[in-house]
């Protein structure tokens, strides 16, 4: 019989509360954690023992009684060490049984230090974990790597898993220029518990072929430990500024050859069609400009020539977040259930861009009988933007005179057309941002039921069915900046799109646990149904027949439609077994079998298996001392299946653009395959856990390797094979790496206390083999499996590449011919010049990246700081090589007046009898910049991306219990909060080393003039009634 | 739930077929997209409209001149190619794959004679090319060897002349033809019109692969069987529509860009010879004035400089959105014949009189009647002189057809064009374009043994054979 529990866990030294500490039911995996004030429910047979652990603190087994509220203090000891983690499928377990390595975040750090896109939050707290933000649009997406990439064709992120049921993660249409956010972003961090990011495949190998690249698993809030009805409270405000923007030359203005003189901004003038700042000196001088006053006969008068150091930064406002959360909770001996409001609200540093996201959500559980228990979850979220407008390269091309206030009558008077400094080439930004607008408005629902039933106490069945699905509606606008152009009449043109998308997973698990001697078992069987759908459905008018009326109906001809669904379905069955012995030794075994529809019957079937030791040395060995207070040696082995794409295995034809009424088909560019067998994922990793001094030093290092073969890859191939690409099961990609995480408390009194978090990982990734005598894979081809088609991204020559015997994402493309003594050659006319035959110029891969935390607590005052670093890999930046080519940053002035002689030398012998002298050909500076940073040539735009940045700052005053007498606030927390605060250390000039134009797909380290980072600063308030 | 856990698949194939196109297609619905994308690259696009115009110097940049200093972006050697290849040649593959099985020997030719002209131009741009072990990735042939431009041109005379042999007359009607309308007679026309082409690139070479007299003689002195264009009603050319997507791409560049004007270079030579043809090829400046081209190759400020407005855009015929996208015209044959003549084949007439049936051809494809006194200013001289104002005339006549015209231009030498003061190509106008980025990383070693086969590097110097 079983009867509801309730306790307070509280330090024996001082009485205080001990948030966090976990309870969990002798020989079960059942467990609860106190919440702030200490307070636990846990509904257990009476007879029962708990225990009870903290970090720091000596574990204590609880006998019930009668009594059904305990008290229960713990003696502070370093000489134990347990705690309870969330592992696969749900299951709770203790920390030292796992044989492979986990590492969890709490849901505070995430709410008072807070990003909008939760995946943001986890950047630099984690060791072996890369998260890239793309750019610092509002709502804007980001990637997630663990232990570095191991497909080399498909997704490279990991599993997210909100309380046992995965959710969607995808990202239709970025890299298109608007990033719609990546489906994981929308989760809400004030409605987290906690999240376990389970790293290698071991610890994945029951979430089956996702989990390959490790599984991030959410548990959120519940009422559970609430007395009676909680309210809590929290409420953040932050303030985002452009992170980092390019140094500018305020010297020399818009135009060519030193000249410049504006008549209609297309070439009508003096170089007033150029775009780049190689014009006259800005000395004040008397030149017509766009916003130049007109005279009687229309011509523009001459004004000051001035520089406008400032009208970038004046471009950009202050973006401003505001995110409320209200939550109420309840709980009693037979349910609980937590009901939260959270509405979010930014507005980006580009003026007319924003994003707002409303969540509502409700946790609840309820004991229907002794035996059977239910609990539901249920998310609705509504996210979106009015506009979501990105752009590349902008003000990289650009007059360094301009005046951005003189472009805020966007319109040129009396006309619906721009007025703008250049007419040839660009829109005024204004008017871009509030006519071409990109909204979205997208509809989510979440959540799972799932009922547990306890045959005995130890025999449970759980029975859970979850879905995620979200309907986007995506508006796009682009108002023609002209009327006609040469004679050509110029129209707006507008589409709509409608992406639905649904997941939804059923499963279930049986669960035994016995105790045996000195023998724990804990054995689970479950399996699970998994369906994903997809919809896509697009209209597009490329012309509207009245200018500015947006709507389908107004198309000039029949709108352009597509559509397409796209289905797949995966059921499971899998089993785990758990063994401890004496509570030190513990094996944990998987094994699990897939079946996908993607795959052709066959290989459809695919079995994968895991296994894991854990030993607690110094309980073996009876060595813990004052010195060694616990440590743990781990080893795991395991297997990760995957399989692909919906249609992946017979080729269909494309429909293309009728001729007239003519219908037309064409060729597949892509050759699918029929015999596709299953990826395979295989790793093994070592660690070991060492805690000294009283737990005040604690050291975790873990090694890992893991081999992924038959890689499903749709593999270039010449084109002259007649297609782009084939599907293979080509490519084996090697990671080798090491993780150290290192905890320390130096300092700790009754008053202060100061922690430091360090952690550090580095990776070795490298491509060992493609098939079929391939030697490359181009990773700037991406399929996008909703509109089934491959796209190819291109960067001026660019390729960017998984190249056998190099690491994932190697940067090929031309660079400079030189001489044996690495000189640049230069031909006669002063040019350097280009080598025809391509090279490896870098990669995007770091060689390590780390992160250190330092917590200072005083009193109620806490102050934490965070930085984080990346070392070694490169960025290929649009910015800096096109800004220089352009004159508008810093460097340019070099030379203006006298000419620059380029650095390197001259072939005056043959071509076969090559003599080389040092060049003295002097070119005027706009001829050197021109050439040396000719856009051809891919060298001069590879940068080394390395950083260390001040990820966080936050300062924290709170004040526990009862803190008014008359007014119903209790639980205070005040804090002040920084993030991305400082580039301490960086190679790169001008821009972020820490940006993707391509948020989250395998392209990555390019960046492309997109909206800078941004640096946010706010604070944060929370409170209970 | 447990049925669905325990692998239930039966209907896992019916999921996993896709819902949401064709996979199976008759050959008529493969033709208007092959033959557009092909066109569309060869006649607009940065192929067309950079490299073929720019360099025939037919236009010149006013706007983003690098290019037309020879600084050619990978992109664009790149997309030619992937075009040719996967847009075009993939779709008359599955013509030619999909007649063979319904045994329709129209459509069979049809892709034939597309093909041919299709690896014309590839081998022309690009020098060797994988042509014997092309397009058969279906059958795993993912690394194509390189063949040499001379086996290649070979091939395709063998390829034209199997097409011509398939063709019937009656019967076997085909549709999705939206560069001839069905009409099997153009069809041959068209096929022994472009061997003319090709064998006339043979002519001076020793070492080609046929019997290049023979194989001209074959077809000139048997004009029923192997008939070729006989006016200019039987120009080779895809009309464009007036509708999205159909419409002309030069056009299509016109809506969003105004960087090209016509060619100094060529405004200059019309204006010296009085020709009328200038009036049909540029536009007068939008400011007023007389006809001003510009030169090729210019700094951008100084190209700008000239203004936009006061230089000579290309003609308003060329932009139209209906504007022909042509191929080869009753002109060329002409100036072809009179090639053949000047070198001695007996079967292909009188040299002056298809100089001259070819200037006045050319005149009359745009509605002009050439004056006589023209014909008279231009008379055929004799010897080398005579050759220059033939191959002049003709580089004259292939106006809007930038490709051919820098291949005459790259075979012959004629007219005599000199590189932009502003280049980047070592003072030499380009040779060929290099092959793609692709082929260097994808197929590796064939590219580096056709490049070390021509004796060159992957550059923009490198003498092709027709050239040597």
């Amino acid at each position: 019989q079983e009867i509801s529990i309730k306790g307070k866990v509280s330090s024996s030294a001082d009485g205080s509360a001990l948030p966090g500490a976990s309870v969990l039911l002798k020989g079960s995996n059942k467990g609860s954690t106190t919440d702030a004030e200490g307070l636990f429910t846990i509904q257990a047979p009476s007879g029962a023992k708990l225990i009870v652990s903290f970090i720091g603190f000596k574990s204590k087994e609880v006998s019930l009684g009668a009594s059904t509220m305990l008290e229960i203090s713990l003696e502070e000891d370093a000489t134990q060490f347990s705690e309870i983690v969330v592992t696969a499928l749900g299951i709770a377990r203790e920390k030292k049984a796992l044989g492979y390595s986990v590492q969890e975040v709490s849901g505070k750090q995430l709410t008072e230090a807070r990003e909008t896109n939760l995946v943001n939050s986890l950047s630099g707290r984690l060791a072996g974990v890369q998260v890239t933000g793309s750019n610092g649009a509002p709502g804007s997406s980001s990637r997630m790597v663990i232990r570095g990439a191991s497909s080399i064709g498909s997704n490279n992120q990991p599993l997210f898993v909100v309380d046992g049921v995965p959710v969607d993660n995808s990202n239709y249409g970025s890299g298109t220029g608007v990033d719609y956010g990546n489906a994981a972003a929308s989760i809400n961090p004030d409605d987290i518990a906690s999240v376990n990011v389970l790293k290698g495949p071991s610890a994945a190998a029951l979430y089956g072929s996702r989990g390959a690249n490790g599984v991030v698993l959410i548990t959120t809030k519940t009422g559970k430990g609430t007395k009676g009805i909680g309210v809590s409270v929290n409420s953040n405000t932050t303030f985002d500024t452009p992170f980092r923007q390019p140094e500018w030359q305020n010297e020399y203005g818009q135009g060519a050859k030193g000249l410049f003189s504006f008549v209609d901004g297309a070439g009508g003038g003096v170089n007033d069609g150029v775009d780049e700042s190689w014009g006259p000196k800005l000395d004040g001088r008397l030149i017509p400009q766009f916003d130049s006053p007109l005279d009687a006969d229309g011509n523009r008068t001459a004004t000051p020539w001035v520089a406008q150091p400032d009208n970038v930064n004046q471009f950009y406002r202050t973006g401003k977040t505001y995110s409320n959360n209200v939550s109420v909770t309840g709980a009693n001996e037979n349910g609980d259930f937590r009901l939260s409001v959270t509405n979010l609200k930014q507005n980006g540093i580009l003026p007319n861009t924003d994003y707002s996201r409303k969540t509502f959500s409700l946790n609840a559980g309820y004991n229907l009988t002794k035996k059977l228990s239910i609990r539901a979850t249920a998310n609705y979220i509504n996210d979106g933007s009015d506009n979501r407008s990105n752009w590349g390269l902008y003000f990289i091309w650009f007059g360094r005179q301009v005046n951005m206030d003189n472009l805020l009558p966007y319109q040129a008077p009396g006309s619906i057309y721009q007025n703008n400094w250049n007419n040839n080439y660009w829109t005024n930004p204004y008017y871009v941002l509030n006519l071409s607008t990109k909204a979205n408005n997208r509809d989510r629902l979440y959540g799972n039921f799932s009922a547990t039933y306890k045959f005995a106490d130890w025999l449970s069945l759980t029975a859970r069915t979850g879905t995620d699905f979200y309907n986007d509606r995506r508006q796009t606008r682009t108002a023609a900046r002209k009327d006609n152009l040469n004679g050509n009449k110029l129209y707006d043109s507008y589409n709509e799109e409608q992406i639905f998308v649904r997941e939804s997973n059923s499963d279930f698990l049986l669960n035994a646990t016995k105790t045996f001697g000195e023998f724990d078992i804990s054995a689970n069987i479950g399996g699970n149904h998994r369906s994903n759908f997809a919809q896509r459905n697009y209209m597009g008018a490329t012309e509207l027949a009245i200018p500015r009326v947006w709507n389908l109906g107004n198309s000039r001809q029949r709108p352009v439609t597509q559509n397409s669904i796209i289905e797949k379905t995966v059921n499971s069955l899998y089993a785990s077994a758990n063994l401890g012995f004496r509570n030190y030794l513990f094996l944990d075994l998987t094994a699990r079998n897939d079946w996908s529809s993607t795959l052709p019957a066959n290989n459809r079937s695919y079995f994968y298996p895991s296994a894991a030791v854990s030993a607690i040395i110094t309980d073996i060995f009876n060595v813990s001392s004052n010195v060694l207070s616990f440590a743990k040696l781990r080893a795991g082995i395991a297997q990760v299946g995957n399989d692909t794409d919906p249609y992946m295995l017979s080729s269909t034809y494309n429909y293309e653009n009728p001729w007239g009424s003519t219908p037309s088909l064409s060729e597949n560019n892509a050759l699918l395959n029929s015999n596709l067998k299953p990826e395979i994922t295989s790793s093994y990793e070592i660690g070991a856990d060492i805690r000294f001094w009283r737990n005040r030093v604690g050291l975790d290092m873990t090694y890992y390797s893991k081999v992924s073969s038959n890689q499903i890859l749709g593999v270039n191939i010449s084109n002259a094979t007649g297609y782009a690409s084939k599907l293979l099961n080509a490519g084996k990609i090697e990671n080798k790496g090491v993780e150290i995480q290192l905890t320390a408390t130096p300092v700790k009194t009754d008053n202060f206390s100061w922690d430091i978090g360090l952690n550090w990982a580095k990776n070795k990734n490298k491509v060992v083999e493609l098939a079929n005598g391939l030697t490359t894979y181009q990773l700037n081809t991406s399929y996008n499996a909703l509109t089934q088609t491959y796209s190819t991204s291109s960067f001026r020559g660019l390729s960017v590449e998984a190249r056998v015997g190099q690491p994932f994402g190697t940067f090929f493309g031309k660079g400079f011919l030189r001489d044996p003594d690495n000189n640049i050659i230069y031909d006669s006319q002063g040019y350097p010049q280009i080598d025809p035959v391509g090279r490896v110029l870098g990669t995007f891969t770091p060689k390590w990246i780390g992160g250190l935390s330092n917590t200072f607590t005083y009193k109620k005052i806490s102050l934490s700081t965070l930085v984080d670093a990346k070392y070694g890999g490169n960025i290929f930046s649009q910015s800096i090589n096109i800004g220089r080519y352009t004159g508008v940053l810093k460097e340019t002035t070099v030379g203006r007046e006298e000419g620059i002689v380029g650095e390197g030398v001259v072939n005056i012998g043959t071509a076969d009898n090559p003599e080389y002298v040092p060049n003295e050909k002097r070119i005027t500076s706009e001829e050197y910049h021109h050439k040396y940073y000719l856009l051809t040539n891919n060298e001069n735009t590879i940068f080394d991306a390395s950083y260390v940045k001040l990820r966080e700052v936050k300062l924290t005053y709170s004040l526990s219990g009862v803190v008014f007498k008359k007014l119903p606030f209790r639980d205070i927390t005040f804090s002040v909060v920084g993030r991305n605060l400082a580039l301490l250390y960086s190679n790169l000039p001008h821009i972020d080393p820490e940006t993707s134009y391509y948020n989250d797909g395998n392209l990555q380290g390019i960046e492309n003039g997109q909206i800078p980072t941004t640096r946010s600063v706010g604070f944060n308030i929370s409170f209970k009634l | 739930l447990l049925c669905a856990s325990v692998s239930c698949t039966d209907d896992f194939n019916d999921l996993n077929t896709n819902p949401n196109s064709a996979s199976s297609g008759t050959a008529d619905l493969f033709l208007p997209h092959g033959i557009q994308s092909a066109v569309d690259t060869y006649w607009g696009g940065t192929l067309g409209q950079d490299i073929g115009n720019l360099y025939a110097q037919h236009w010149a940049r006013i706007q983003y001149t690098d290019i037309d200093q020879y600084t050619v972006s990978a992109d664009v050697y790149n997309l030619a190619w992937q075009n040719f290849f996967i847009e075009a040649l993939a779709d008359y593959q599955r013509v030619y794959t999909i007649s063979t099985e319904t045994g329709n020997p129209n459509y069979q030719a049809v892709s034939l004679i597309m093909k041919a002209w299709v690896f014309s131009l590839l081998t022309d741009i690009y020098g060797d090319i994988p042509y014997d072990q092309a397009l058969q990735g279906l059958d795993d042939t993912l690394l194509p060897t390189y063949t040499s431009q001379k086996d290649v041109y070979a091939g395709l005379i063998g390829d034209l002349k199997t097409a011509n042999d398939l063709i019937t007359l009656t019967g076997n009607s085909i549709s999705g033809d939206i560069l001839l309308n069905g009409n099997m007679l153009k069809w041959k026309k068209f096929a022994n019109s472009l061997s003319l082409r090709i064998l006339n690139r043979m002519l001076d070479k020793s070492d080609a692969s046929l019997d290049v007299k023979t194989e001209i003689g074959r077809i000139l002195s048997n004009p029923t069987q192997y008939p070729i264009i006989a006016s200019n009603a039987d120009n080779i050319q895809l009309n464009y529509l007036d509708a999205t997507n159909n419409n002309n791409p030069v056009n299509q560049n016109r809506k969003t860009r105004d960087d090209h004007r016509v060619s100094a270079t060529l405004v200059n030579r019309l204006l010296e010879l009085d020709d009328d043809r200038l009036t049909v090829y540029a536009n007068l400046p939008a400011d007023g004035g007389p006809y001003k081209g510009v030169p090729n190759g210019l700094a951008a400020s100084d190209a700008n400089a000239l203004g936009l407005s006061k230089t000579s855009t290309v003609g308003s015929y060329f932009v139209a959105a209906t504007a022909p996208g042509v191929i080869i015209t009753y002109a060329e044959v002409l100036f072809l014949k009179s090639e053949m003549a000047y070198k001695g084949i007996t079967s292909a007439g009188d040299m002056e009189e298809n100089y001259k049936a070819g200037i006045t051809a050319s005149f009359a494809q745009y509605k002009l009647t050439v004056a006589p006194a023209y014909l008279e200013a231009n008379a055929l001289k004799s010897g080398e002189q005579g050759y220059y104002q033939l191959i002049e005339q003709k580089w004259i006549s292939l106006f809007g057809q930038g490709i051919e015209a820098w291949t005459e231009f790259r075979r012959t030498g004629i007219p005599t064009l000199s590189p932009p003061l502003l280049n980047t190509n070592g003072n030499v106008i380009p040779t060929r374009l290099p092959y793609p980025t692709s082929e260097e990383s994808l197929n590796y070693e064939n590219f580096s043994s056709a490049l070390s086969n021509q004796g060159g590097q992957n550059d923009m110097k490198l003498k092709l054979w027709f050239a040597k």
